[in-house]
């Protein structure tokens, strides 16, 4: 695959993925850029050792990571003025709470959780993380838990 | 709603920006990369820069003793490690493993930065001890000239200044660094810690 190829497929996956650690449009982009600039200086080496996939949401889920260092922007907490309006839950308003639930997690909840989302394998996931497989099964399991409560009780005082 | 491919529904549907042009990327990152090469090579010149100011002196000062031309040379030495070490020329390592996985980034980070915690004191020391054995060297010379109680005086207003430096500036600064650095190993570990819980 060339560069070219790996951006077209992947910008808005990684995108995704940064978004839902930080739930901030314009730092999701910087760190989808940061990923991508990684990408672009790695890939000579890139010896397919594992999926191209799993590479690169390697390299991305650790430059989310690596916002530790950036301390001086912290995730938005908050939920949008407009969400709080007690209307019609439309599709919008509910992607909206469900990046902001995933973003409230705990930091390896959310990488680990938007990988799902972005229907990587539990082996994959395993690998990008660093831990076994039955690990991330047991973790995802609690996750889910964890954001199913959540959804339930947005539409129960909605 | 609590099923997982509602959430995956809604998960994707989330609108991405705009890319950048592939082009504009690639520039970013050639910028970047030509940055840093930039950066080791001013620090390449400051070294030179700082060798031909001390053959320089060397050759042209005519001190008549070796303790004023010691003195000279251990300041600038000082003073060319702290221009060295805030240069940022001291890639951290934990940048090789961006590709591995996210136990193993944490892992190297974390040693990173107690390594740069463990530096930064370590540097602070070499830097004071270089700056004031330097400065107090340099001055021999010319107290010898002066009457005994303006030796003094030199004397004890410049190591006032240095105990000033060593006793109140360099545990503060030390500290405010020490504070940051262990605040961010302790968010790391944190994180680390949820990997294997």
């Amino acid at each position: 695959m060339t560069f070219e190829e790996i951006y077209q497929a992947y910008w808005p996956r990684v995108f995704r993925i940064c978004m839902g650690y930080v739930n901030d449009h314009d730092w999701a982009k910087d760190i989808t850029q940061e990923t991508f600039i990684k990408v672009w200086q790695n890939l000579p080496g890139f010896r397919n050792e594992s999926g191209i996939g799993t590479w690169i949401f390697r390299i991305a889920s650790n430059q989310c990571l690596r916002q530790i260092e950036k301390q001086k922007r912290m995730p938005k907490a908050e939920m949008p003025e407009h969400l709080q309006e007690k209307t019609e839950v439309t599709d919008d308003k509910k992607i909206a709470f469900l990046y902001q639930c995933i973003s409230e997690l705990k930091e390896m909840e959310r990488i680990i959780i938007s990988l799902e989302m972005e229907e990587m394998k539990q082996t994959e996931i395993a690998e990008i993380v660093g831990i076994s497989e039955a690990n991330v099964r047991v973790k995802l399991h609690r996750i889910k838990e964890k954001l199913s409560e959540k959804f339930k009780h947005y539409e129960q005082y909605r | 709603m609590s099923n997982i491919d509602d959430f995956k529904s809604l998960w994707s549907q989330q609108p991405a920006p705009e890319k950048p042009d592939p082009g504009v990327l690639i520039s970013k990152a050639v910028g970047l990369r030509n940055k840093m090469r930039s950066k080791l090579l001013l620090a390449n010149l400051i070294c030179l820069a700082t060798g031909v100011f001390i053959v320089y002196i060397w050759m042209n000062i005519d001190p008549k003793m070796i303790t004023t031309r010691i003195g000279i040379i251990v300041t600038l030495t000082g003073i060319l490690a702290f221009v060295l070490a805030t240069a940022g020329i001291l890639q951290p390592l934990y940048k090789s493993r961006e590709q591995s996985s996210n136990a193993d980034f944490l892992d190297q980070m974390i040693r990173f930065k107690k390594g740069q915690d463990f530096m930064h004191k370590i540097f602070m020391n070499i830097y004071f001890f270089l700056i004031s054995a330097g400065v107090l060297l340099y001055m021999y010379e010319f107290a010898m000239r002066m009457t005994w109680v303006w030796a003094t005086v030199c004397y004890a207003v410049t190591i006032g200044w240095m105990g000033f430096n060593w006793l109140y500036l360099k545990p503060k600064t030390a500290k405010k660094q020490s504070d940051k650095l262990n605040k961010m190993i302790s968010e790391l570990e944190e994180i680390n810690q949820q990997i294997t819980d």
